[in-house]
C-alpha cells in the first residue's frame, strides 16, 4: 500500500536557536586564542596565557553540555555572551596584572560551577521566593559582619573594608546582597501585583502594603552607605525604583525616585568627602589632572590613545591608569581594542540585558520569574552603565565593577549566578 | 623584529574581524528574534497542541504534566536541533518527524536505530496520527494532545 | 507589566547608546588636545621609542648613536665628544646643544603621514635622520688631550667659513657618564665654549691696541711700567706698548689710554667682542649675552674671542659661526645641506687687522705665546691673564693661516689658572690638528 504524503505547509523548518550559542562560543574561543597568541608572542613564548584559554574552553564545553541537559529550551544568547565577556575580562587582567590572572581563572571555574548548580538545583527559584526574608537577612548579616571583621585585600590603610577573607580568597558580601535584594523585591512585589495594579498611588505609597519592603530595602541601603559602598547603594536604589515602576506602571514612582536621587545626592555631597571628590573631579578634572583627577584623566587618555581600531593587546599603555584591572577595565580595553572593542562590549552587555528582559516578559505564567529576570537584567545593565559612564566622565565615578570583565571573584561569581537564574527563567520549564 | 611586527598586526586584524563577526551574529539574531516577536502573522503563537511526556508507573502510563509544544514540523530526536530533544541513549539523533499536512498530523520514522512505536505497533512508513495516540521513542513515551 | 518592561528596555538601550556616543567622542573627536597634553605619559613612551639618528663629524665619524634597549633606545657618545659638546637627550628628546638644535631632524620629523600611519599600525620605531656636524673628531680629541681634564673651555673654528671644528667644556659630562635625570639643572651640562662667561682681561689687548693706534699713539716709543703680564716679568721693567702686547701686559695700555674717553674705549672693546646673532648656530646661542663680573670686568665666551681672532685673521670681518653641515634620511646616502648663508660680521679695518696679525705672529715667535708655536705652521696668537688674583683665568686667542685662503681660529680659557703657557700649548695643539684636518680636505 502506497500513500502519497500531502505537501508540507509553507513554514520554514523549525529554527535552530542553539546554533547561535555554539557559533558565539566558537567565535569567543577564536577571539581569545588570537589575542592569547599575540600576548604570548609579546612575552616571548610565555605559555601561561594559554592555560587560561584552556580553562575557558573547558568551562564553555562543560557549561554548554550541562545547560543542554538541564535547560534545552534556554535562551541561546545569555551563556555565550557571559562567556565571551568573562573570557575577554581574563585577557585584559592577564595583560594588565599577570599575577592576578590565575586567581581570576579559578574564579571563572567557580562561577561556571555556580551557574550550573543554579540551573541543576530545581527548587532554587522556589526557595528564593519562599524564604525571601531569611535569605535577605542572612546576606544582610554577612554584610554587617564585614563592618566588624571586614578587610581589604590590598591591605591599604583607609581603603574600604568590603571583603571577608578566608584562606587567601576574599569575598564581597555586597555582591550577594544585590542578588538577594532583587529576589526579595521580585518575590514581594509579585505577591502584591493585583493590589498594586488596581490601587494606584494609594497602594504604592501605602505603608501597610509596601512597608516591609521599604523597611528591608532601607536597611540594605543604610548598611551599604554605612560601609561607604555608595556605588552599590546607588545601584540598588535605581533597580528598586525601576522594578516598582514596572509593577505599578506609575510614572510618579519614577518622578519620586528621581527627586530622591537629587536629595540624596545633595546630602551625600555635604556629608561624604568621597562624594564631594567624585563630583568635583567629574565636573572639571583638568586642573587636578596630576592629583585627585589623575585616574579619570588617564582613563580618557586611554580612550583617546585607543582610537577606532585600538593599539592591540599588550601594545598600548593602559598601565598608566591606576588599578585599571578593577574599575577602569573598560578604559584599558578601549586603549587596546579601540572603539570597535568598546562598541562590541556595549552591544554584548545591552544584548544580555535585553535577553534578560525578554525572558522575563515571556514568563506570563509567573510574575515572580518575570520580575526576577527584569530585576537581575537591570542589575547587570545599570551596574555596567554606571561604571562605563563614570570611566567616560558622563556621570560621577561610582566604585562598582564592570560585570564579567572587571577583576574580582565575587563580582564574577555573582554575574554567573545571575546568568544561571536568567537561563532558568528563559526556559519555559525552568 | 619585522616579522614579529607583521604577525602581531595580523593577529590584531584577526581579533578585530572576529569581534565584527560576533557583533554581526548577535545583532542578526536579535533582529531575527524581534521580527519573530513583532510579526503577528508568525505561526509561532498558534497553539497546535502538545506532546505530553508519560511516565511508567505500576505498569501503566501516566501523564506527568510536562510536555513539548507542537510545531508544524516537529522533529524528535537526541540531537540538539530537534524541536523535541530527548536525552536518551536509545533515541537516535534524528529519530522521528511529526508534520502537519493539510490539517492532519503525520508521524514518520527517520530510519532510527530502535524504531518508532505508535500505540504499541512499530511504524514503517508515514502514518496518520490523532489525538490521544501514544508514541514511544526509545524508552520514552508521549501522548499526542492536539488542540481543538 | 509588558509595556513598562518595554519602556525600561528602551531607556536602557538609549543609555547604552549615549555611552557609545561618549566613547566615540573620546576615541575619535576628543584625542587631539588630550593626547598632546604634557601629562600624557604616552608622549614620553613614544619619544623614547624613536630611533634617533646619528650625529656624525665632518669626516663621517660617528659622534653619537642610539642603541636599542628593549623597546626604547639609549644614546651612546664617542670618546672625543660627550654630552657637554653634543647636548643632552632626555626621554628621547634633545634638550640642549646640537641634540636640541637638530632635534626634529634626529627624530625624523615631520614624518611622512602614510609611512607614519603604517609604523603606527605595526608599532615600529620611527627612524630619525642622521645629522652631520662641522665638528672634527681629530680636533676634539687633541683639544681634550691637551686640556687633560683641566677646568676650562676651548673652541676652534675653521676659516673662512666659520664652521666649528671643535669645542670642549670642562668640567663636563664624559662620553661614558650616564645622562643625568630630567630636570637636573647641572652646570656641567652647559656648553661653556659657546655660552660660558669668563672675564676677558688681557685677552682684549687687541682692542686696547687698536684704540691706542686710533689715538695716534706711537706704540713702539711710548713706554710704561710693565705691571702684571701673561709671563712673569720684573714689575719695575718699563716696556713699550708693542712689547706690552707681545707679553700680554694690560698695565701700559691702561696708562696709555687713560686720556681716551671711557665711552670710546668701551665701544672699541665691545666691538671686538663679536656677538653672533641669536639665530646663529641653529639657536645654540639663544639667550646668550655679554656680561660683566662683580668687579665690573667685561666677560665673554670663548666663541666670542675665537671670532675676534677670526676677524683679525680674516682682515677685519668675522664669519658667522656654523655647526650643522648636512643631514640624510635613514638609509639614504643623499645629503641635504644645513649650511646657512649668513653675512660676515665687520669688526675692524683691514689695516688694523694686518697690524694685529703681525704682532700676534710675533707674540708666538718671541712673546708670551711661544708655547703655541708649531713647526711649519704660520700661527699668530695672544696669551693673557684675566680675572682677579683669587680667581684668575688664562687665555690663549690665536689663528693659523693655511695655503689656499684657509685657516683656523681658536680661543682657549683655563679656569682658576695662571698657566698661560698651557693655554697657548692647548691652542697650538688645536690649531695643528685643525690644520691637518683642513689640509687633508684639499
Amino acid at each position: 500500500m502506497t500513500r502519497t504524503l500531502p505537501a508540507l505547509p509553507s513554514v520554514i523548518a523549525a529554527p535552530r536557536p542553539l546554533t547561535i550559542e555554539r557559533a558565539l562560543l566558537v567565535l569567543g574561543g577564536a577571539f581569545l586564542a588570537v589575542n592569547t597568541a599575540a600576548l604570548a608572542l609579546l612575552r616571548s613564548g610565555d605559555w601561561t596565557p594559554w592555560l587560561t584559554l584552556i580553562v575557558w574552553v573547558g568551562c564553555a564545553l562543560i557549561g554548554q553540555q550541562m545547560l543542554t541537559r538541564h535547560l534545552p529550551q534556554r535562551d541561546p544568547l545569555l551563556f555565550p555572551l557571559a562567556m565571551f565577556l568573562s573570557g575577554w575580562g581574563l585577557l585584559v587582567i592577564d595583560r594588565l596584572a599577570p599575577d592576578m590572572a590565575n586567581r581570576q581563572t579559578v574564579w571563572l571555574m567557580i562561577g561556571v560551577a555556580v551557574m550550573i548548580a543554579a540551573v541543576r538545583t530545581r527548587p532554587l527559584l522556589h526557595w528564593l521566593r519562599r524564604y525571601r526574608y531569611t535569605l535577605l537577612l542572612a546576606s544582610l548579616l554577612l554584610l554587617i559582619a564585614t563592618i566588624r571583621f571586614g578587610t581589604n585585600p590590598s591591605g591599604a590603610e583607609g581603603a574600604p573594608t568590603l571583603w571577608i577573607g578566608f584562606a587567601g580568597f576574599y569575598a564581597q558580601p555586597s555582591e550577594l546582597l544585590k542578588v538577594m535584594l532583587v529576589a526579595f523585591l521580585a518575590s514581594y512585589l509579585s505577591s502584591q501585583i493585583p493590589l498594586l495594579r488596581t490601587g494606584g498611588h494609594r497602594a504604592v505609597f501605602n505603608p501597610r502594603l509596601l512597608g516591609p519592603l521599604f523597611l528591608m530595602w532601607g536597611v540594605a541601603v543604610v548598611v551599604l552607605v554605612w560601609q561607604r559602598d555608595l556605588g552599590t547603594a546607588v545601584l540598588v536604589f535605581a533597580v528598586f525604583i525601576l522594578l516598582l515602576y514596572v509593577v505599578s506602571g506609575l510614572l510618579s514612582v519614577l518622578v519620586a525616585g528621581a527627586a530622591l536621587v537629587v536629595v540624596a545626592g545633595v546630602v551625600a555631597y555635604a556629608a561624604f568627602a568621597v562624594v564631594q571628590l567624585r563630583v568635583d573631579i567629574w565636573l572639571n578634572p583638568w586642573p587636578e589632572s596630576s592629583g585627585r583627577a589623575y585616574q579619570i584623566v588617564q582613563s580618557l587618555m586611554a580612550f583617546a590613545a585607543g582610537g577606532v581600531t585600538g593599539q592591540g593587546i599588550g601594545q598600548g599603555a593602559p598601565g598608566f591608569i591606576p588599578v585599571a584591572h578593577s574599575d577602569f577595565v573598560f578604559a584599558a580595553l578601549a586603549e587596546e581594542w579601540g572603539l570597535l572593542g568598546v562598541v562590541v562590549v556595549l552591544s554584548f552587555i545591552a544584548a544580555y540585558v535585553l535577553r534578560a528582559l525578554r525572558a522575563g516578559m515571556a514568563r506570563r505564567d509567573s510574575p515572580f520569574r518575570t520580575l526576577l529576570a527584569v530585576g537581575l537584567g537591570l542589575l547587570i545593565g545599570m551596574q555596567a552603565l554606571l561604571i562605563m559612564g563614570g570611566v567616560l566622565k558622563l556621570v560621577p565615578l561610582t566604585g562598582v565593577t564592570l560585570p564579567f570583565l572587571s577583576y574580582g571573584g565575587s563580582s564574577l561569581v555573582t554575574s554567573f549566578l545571575i546568568t544561571g537564574l536568567l537561563l532558568r527563567v528563559s526556559a519555559p520549564d525552568g | 623584529m619585522q616579522a614579529a611586527d607583521i604577525l602581531l598586526f595580523a593577529l590584531r586584524l584577526a581579533s578585530a574581524l572576529i569581534l565584527l563577526g560576533a557583533l554581526a551574529a548577535v545583532l542578526w539574531f536579535l533582529w531575527r528574534d524581534l521580527q519573530g516577536v513583532a510579526a503577528p502573522a508568525s505561526p509561532r503563537p498558534a497553539n497546535l497542541g502538545r506532546l505530553e511526556v508519560l511516565a511508567q508507573l505500576d505498569g501503566d502510563l501516566h501523564g506527568t504534566g510536562t510536555g513539548f509544544d507542537l510545531r508544524p514540523v516537529t522533529r524528535i530526536g537526541r540531537g540538539l536541533v530537534n524541536t523535541v530533544q530527548i536525552d536518551d541513549t536509545f533515541v537516535s539523533s534524528d529519530h522521528a518527524l511529526l508534520t502537519l499536512r493539510d490539517g492532519r498530523w503525520w508521524l514518520e520514522d527517520q530510519n532510527s536505530r530502535n524504531g518508532t512505536v505508535l500505540n504499541g505497533l512499530p511504524i514503517s512508513q508515514p502514518t496518520l496520527v490523532t489525538d490521544g495516540d501514544i508514541i514511544e521513542i526509545g524508552s520514552r513515551a508521549f501522548r499526542l494532545d492536539l488542540a481543538h | 507589566m509588558q509595556r513598562e518592561i518595554k519602556r525600561v528596555a528602551a531607556f536602557l538601550l538609549v543609555s547604552f547608546f549615549v555611552v557609545g556616543l561618549a566613547a566615540a567622542y573620546w576615541t575619535v573627536a576628543g584625542p587631539d588636545g588630550l593626547l598632546q597634553r604634557h601629562d600624557n605619559p604616552r608622549r614620553v613612551l613614544a619619544a623614547q621609542a624613536v630611533h634617533r639618528g646619528d650625529l656624525l663629524d665632518r669626516n663621517g665619524v660617528t659622534l653619537a648613536a642610539s642603541e636599542r634597549q628593549g623597546s626604547t633606545f639609549s644614546r651612546v657618545y664617542s670618546a672625543s665628544a660627550g654630552p657637554s659638546a653634543l647636548g643632552i637627550v632626555e626621554s628621547g628628546v634633545g634638550v640642549s646643544g646640537p641634540e636640541a638644535a637638530f632635534d626634529a631632524l634626529l627624530r625624523g620629523e615631520p614624518a611622512e603621514p602614510i609611512a607614519q600611519a603604517v609604523r603606527g599600525f605595526l608599532h615600529q620605531a620611527q627612524q630619525g635622520s642622521d645629522v652631520q656636524l662641522s665638528l672634527s673628531n681629530d680636533v676634539q680629541q687633541s683639544l681634550s688631550d691637551a686640556m687633560n681634564g683641566i677646568p676650562g673651555a676651548a673652541v676652534v673654528i675653521s676659516l673662512p667659513d666659520g664652521e666649528i671644528l671643535g669645542m670642549v667644556s670642562q668640567p663636563g659630562l664624559g662620553a661614558s657618564e650616564a645622562t643625568p635625570e630630567a630636570g637636573d639643572a647641572n652646570s656641567e651640562l652647559v656648553n661653556l665654549a659657546l655660552t660660558g662667561h669668563y672675564p676677558v682681561g688681557g685677552a682684549l689687548l687687541p682692542a686696547s691696541l687698536s684704540a691706542a693706534l686710533l689715538q695716534g699713539v706711537d706704540i713702539v716709543r711710548t713706554e710704561f711700567p710693565a705691571g702684571e703680564c701673561a709671563v712673569r716679568l720684573p714689575a719695575s721693567l718699563v716696556i713699550s706698548l708693542q712689547d706690552a702686547f707681545l707679553f700680554g701686559c694690560p698695565g701700559p695700555f691702561a696708562a696709555a689710554t687713560a686720556n681716551i674717553a671711557p665711552d670710546a674705549l668701551a665701544a672699541t672693546q665691545s666691538s671686538f667682542l663679536v656677538q653672533p646673532p641669536a639665530a646663529a648656530l641653529n639657536g645654540l646661542m639663544t639667550g646668550y649675552a655679554l656680561g660683566a663680573t662683580d668687579s665690573g670686568e667685561q666677560t665673554a665666551s670663548p666663541l666670542a674671542l675665537a671670532l675676534m681672532a677670526a676677524a683679525i685673521a680674516e682682515d677685519g670681518s668675522a664669519p658667522a659661526p656654523q655647526i650643522g653641515v648636512g643631514w640624510r634620511e635613514p638609509g639614504s646616502e643623499d645629503w641635504t645641506s644645513l649650511v646657512t648663508a649668513s653675512p660676515r660680521i665687520p669688526v675692524i679695518t683691514a689695516t688694523t687687522a694686518r697690524r694685529l696679525q703681525d704682532l700676534m705672529r710675533q707674540a708666538v715667535a718671541e712673546g708670551a705665546a711661544q708655547n703655541a708655536g708649531r713647526p711649519r705652521l704660520d700661527i699668530g696668537g695672544l696669551a693673557a691673564l684675566a680675572g682677579t688674583d683669587e680667581e684668575p683665568v688664562s687665555w690663549f686667542v690665536g689663528f693659523t693661516s693655511l695655503p689656499g685662503g684657509k685657516g683656523a681660529a681658536v680661543a682657549v680659557v683655563l679656569d682658576d689658572s695662571r698657566d698661560t703657557g698651557l693655554a697657548a700649548d692647548t691652542g697650538g695643539a688645536a690649531l695643528e690638528a685643525a690644520a691637518a684636518v683642513l689640509q687633508g680636505e684639499g
